[in-house]
């Protein structure tokens, strides 16, 4: 967070400073509103989307911890954000020491591959790669879907670790070489105990970016289906109440890994 | 004691070998993923890429480019972009202005507000819009309960649905880019111009603004690129009404897997984000 | 008076020969030759830009120069890992792990060497009890003041007796008083231990009282090495007449004779020593050589002028006087010693021949 001291005395902006919070309160409500709407269908005893809702359930709830279908798509999706994650985050991370610490002819090319997965529009992406993995047969298997979102998540990951390593005092590595430590253990002791925040939120990032991916899924699942696929489907053909549940505990899940992140990212404060 | 006369390299763009074995470490560090990105990224773009000057013709392109029904998607597409790009600028730039400038309380709700939106799954914030915006949705039935309206308004499966639903999903892109170029400016320099004389306003367009432009510049481009490709919102809110270019490379897949036409058109939208993209770039440098 | 470098019969520890370092378009060290010996304290002096900490860098192994060697102890090192040199280093914020006690950071090298735990505890204990820091292994290093985190580094760089110790301008986030304490304090330690070291910074008066020589250098090479009295009253160049010290700087041509030099101005000043004929000189006069009188026209060795300026500075009086020839000059005198001139005073300013020295320009 920032200092105090650099925030803006309100001084001379009183005239229209009340409109100023007047207008972000409109766009806060604007952005949270269809949330909570969201929130109050989840507990409706309506069985059809009704709003306001004619009464209390938790029927919809039960009816997705009952249904194998969600329950399978649900399972799924940990497990190809659990392994994409782990293969962005290392590939990564590696990446970004390459970029940040390495000195080689073509480095300027890599610096932009790693982010080309961020520009390629996420259906180009999709069906280039669903058509590389027909062509293998290998359409239907919940790995191929965790490879592709690497790749889709990898950007994130090499953005986020750049920037703390750029902010990191190379001087602390050379110092622990100095001392004896190899090159990786002075990153293994050194660097890493000390970007640890960096890597916590590109790992939750990237698990979440995953999670709640569908383009990807939707081509290379088949009928492999992941938690987005079954709600997209839902949504496109159903219009029972189960998906606000769904979206309720997934709002639910994310509040309790931000505050994981947030906890576990804490940093080691610097020498002054 | 002056030391020996300067030995020169030529032309100091070569490096000795043993400079470049001090660096080999770093070079193998990202040998693997860049493979990993060349295997399961370049590879299957190129190869996609390949497919739409299949038989070496480009019929394929005079169809996505001249047919009529096509050229009416891509314009579609780049009126509606560029009018989330504009709608997510109007909310999110007061937006970011507030965060970075009320005081510190009020700030950090500001930020939870954009936070939690963001961290939500597109998928369930656009079926949250079905609800609201929906023949029986939240905003129908009030007006109705009201008496404002007799009929039901139509605003799903029509643009006003998509153009909701991505701006809902793109403000957060636009302000977090300008909040984190806002929160940089010294505080001092708007105070300055108005010591010299210049009114609220003057400080802000003359001397604010202009100097948050780089933010401004990096979220227009993010929510373009990502409105231009975006597919969740336009499948779901557009009721297969509203055919955004991302909608219909999808459909020529998997409907009628017609590869070389969906390669042709997804080579002129990667075209359409490259071309952004380097915009940007451009404007960035020229600032710096 | 300290002997040429190339001369030294005593053993040489570490030797760099013609070190050429380039960063993109820069040559940060264009053919760097020094000798260190065994024992002593060498300072390398340099504005910044001069390529010093480069010059450092390239000793500890950071950097891998393009050409040149650097030999430690009869060992050719240049290419060799940081990690396998057995250098101790002292960076210029210290450095020092924040994630990590004392007593971790101090027994870093120990650990990585797989020393074992006991033998970890007790060499740990006696180098913090060294710098006086024995009370404060449990601390983080964000709780300690500045002078203490740079005895940490210090203790840290030098628990595992290496052969070379690098200091990296390790003062210069300490106030003035603290700086000096620990200027002596490590002058102090380094002799205790007889520990070849490397000192660098930009502050010439440090370079002054601590070394035993001086490495000056400008834009990649060395201009000097010598005793920092020989630095000071015999630089080789204007750069380092410059550098070091106030000075005032005389542009002057040899005269055919050779023991004279004629200034810009047409005056003609006497040389101690015979220069080449026609050569273009600086000549150095420090403003503490120079004497103040009131005036006296004709008299050899000075010049007629005005007082400009008088700055008191506690133990000494500062003046500025303008010269009837056109130039100005420093004049520094003991205060409390008479006379004394006010501004706008005419004042003759006298020199002794011995005091000038003339510099390559």
């Amino acid at each position: 967070m920032m200092a105090t001291a650099r925030r803006r005395p309100a001084r001379r902006s009183r005239t229209w400073q009340p409109l100023l919070y007047a207008y972000c309160a409109l766009v806060f409500a604007f952005l949270t509103a269809p949330m909570v709407v969201v929130a109050i269908v989840s507990f409706s005893s309506a069985s059809y989307l009704v709003f306001p809702p004619p009464g209390f359930s938790l029927r919809w709830y039960a009816r997705y911890l009952n249904d194998p279908i969600w329950i399978d798509a649900t399972v799924r999706s940990f497990k190809v954000g659990l392994v994409a994650t782990a293969i962005s985050t290392v590939l990564g991370t590696l990446l970004a020491f390459s970029l940040v610490r390495g000195r080689y002819p073509g480095r300027a090319i890599i610096d932009r591959l790693s982010i080309a997965p961020l520009i390629v529009p996420s259906m180009v992406y999709s069906i280039a790669v669903y058509g590389l993995f027909a062509s293998l047969r290998l359409i239907g298997s919940w790995p191929t879907i965790a490879l592709a979102h690497a790749v889709h998540i990898l950007p994130y990951v090499v953005l986020i670790v750049v920037a703390a390593l750029k902010t990191f005092d190379v001087a602390q590595e050379q110092a622990a070489m100095g001392l004896g430590a190899t090159r990786l253990g002075a990153i293994l002791r050194v660097t890493l105990p000390q970007i640890r925040p960096a890597l916590v939120s590109a790992a939750f990032l990237a698990f979440i970016s995953s999670f709640d991916e569908l383009v990807i899924a939707m081509f290379l699942g088949g009928a492999q289906m992941t938690l987005p696929k079954k709600m997209f489907d839902n949504i496109m053909t159903e219009i029972d109440p189960t998906i606000a549940a769904v979206s309720v505990l997934q709002i639910v899940l994310v509040a309790i890994a931000l505050g994981l992140a947030s906890r576990f990212g804490a940093g080691v404060k610097p020498v002054a | 004691m002056v030391a020996t006369a300067a030995a020169t390299l030529g032309g100091g763009r070569s490096r000795p070998r043993r400079v470049l074995r001090a660096h080999a470490g770093t070079l193998g560090s990202g040998s693997v993923p860049v493979l990993f990105l060349a295997a399961l990224f370049v590879y299957p773009v190129a190869r996609l890429m390949l497919f739409s000057v299949e038989g070496g013709s480009l019929k394929h392109f005079e169809r996505a480019l001249l047919d009529g029904l096509h050229v009416r998607v891509f314009i579609d597409t780049l009126r509606i972009a560029s009018l989330v790009t504009l709608l997510s600028f109007l909310l999110g730039y007061p937006v970011a202005y507030f965060l970075a400038s009320a005081p510190r309380a009020w700030a950090t709700a500001g930020l939870l507000f954009l936070i939690v939106p963001f961290w939500t799954s597109v998928l369930i914030r656009t079926y949250a819009w079905t609800v609201v915006l929906g023949r029986n949705g939240v905003i129908n039935r009030s007006l109705i309960g009201l008496g404002v309206i007799e009929e039901p308004i139509a605003m799903l499966n029509n643009e006003i649905g998509v153009l909701v639903g991505m701006v809902h999903v793109l403000v957060p892109y636009m302000v977090f880019p300008i909040f984190s170029v806002m929160r940089r400016i010294d505080p001092s320099l708007a105070q300055a111009a108005e010591g010299l004389g210049a009114s609220g306003w003057q400080s802000f367009s003359r001397v604010y603004f202009p100097l948050s432009l780089p933010g401004v510049l990096a979220g227009t481009t993010l929510v373009f690129i990502l409105s231009v490709g975006f597919f969740i919102t336009p499948a779901i809110l557009g009721g297969g009404r509203v055919i955004m270019i991302a909608v219909l490379i999808e459909r020529q897949v998997h409907e009628f897997s017609n590869w070389g036409f969906a390669a042709a058109l997804s080579a002129v939208l990667l075209a359409a984000s490259l071309a952004a993209y380097g915009a940007l770039s451009l404007a960035l440098r020229d600032r710096r | 008076m300290d002997a040429r470098p190339l001369s030294t019969p005593g053993r040489v520890a570490l030797s760099l020969v013609g070190v050429v370092k380039q960063y993109d378009r820069v040559q940060a060290l264009r053919g760097a030759d020094l000798e260190v010996r065994s024992g002593e304290l060498l300072t390398i002096l340099g504005p910044s830009g001069s390529g010093k900490t480069t010059l450092l860098k390239c000793v500890a192994g950071f950097e891998i120069p393009e050409a040149g060697t650097v030999e430690l102890g009869g060992r050719d090192i240049t290419e060799l890992a940081p990690n396998r040199r057995d250098i101790g280093m002292v960076f210029q914020n210290y450095a020092l792990f924040p994630h990590m006690s004392v007593t971790a950071n101090v027994g870093f090298a120990l650990r990585v060497r797989r020393v074992p735990r006991t033998q970890i505890r007790q060499r740990v204990q006696a180098i913090l009890a060294l710098v006086g820091l024995e009370e404060m292994g449990d601390r983080l290093p964000r709780q300690l003041s500045g002078g203490q985190q740079q005895r940490v580094a210090l203790a840290r760089a030098l628990v595992f007796n290496p052969g070379l110790l690098l200091l990296d301008e390790p003062f210069g986030a300490l106030d003035r008083k603290l700086r000096e304490q620990m200027q002596l304090e490590v002058r102090r330690l380094q002799q205790r231990l007889g520990i070849t070291t490397i000192f660098v910074t930009h502050d010439q008066e440090e370079a002054l009282v601590i070394s035993d020589r001086i490495a000056v250098m400008d834009l990649g090479v060395i201009e000097q090495l010598g005793g920092p009295r020989d630095v000071y009253a015999r630089p080789v160049n204007r750069f380092v007449a410059d550098f070091i010290g106030e000075s005032n700087l005389l542009h002057a041509r040899v005269t055919v004779a050779g023991d004279a030099a004629v200034l810009d101005s047409g005056a003609t000043i006497a040389l101690p020593e015979i220069r080449k004929p026609g050569e273009e000189v600086g000549l150095l006069i420090r403003p503490e050589r120079l004497e103040l009188r009131p005036p006296a026209p004709g008299e050899d060795a000075s010049f007629a002028g005005e007082v400009a300026e008088v700055v008191y500075l506690g133990n000494t009086l500062k003046y500025t006087v303008r010269l009837d020839l056109g130039s100005t000059l420093l004049v520094r005198r003991p205060f409390g010693q008479p006379p004394v001139f006010d501004v706008g005073q005419r004042v003759q300013a006298r020199w002794s021949a011995d005091d000038v020295h003339a510099v390559r320009w």
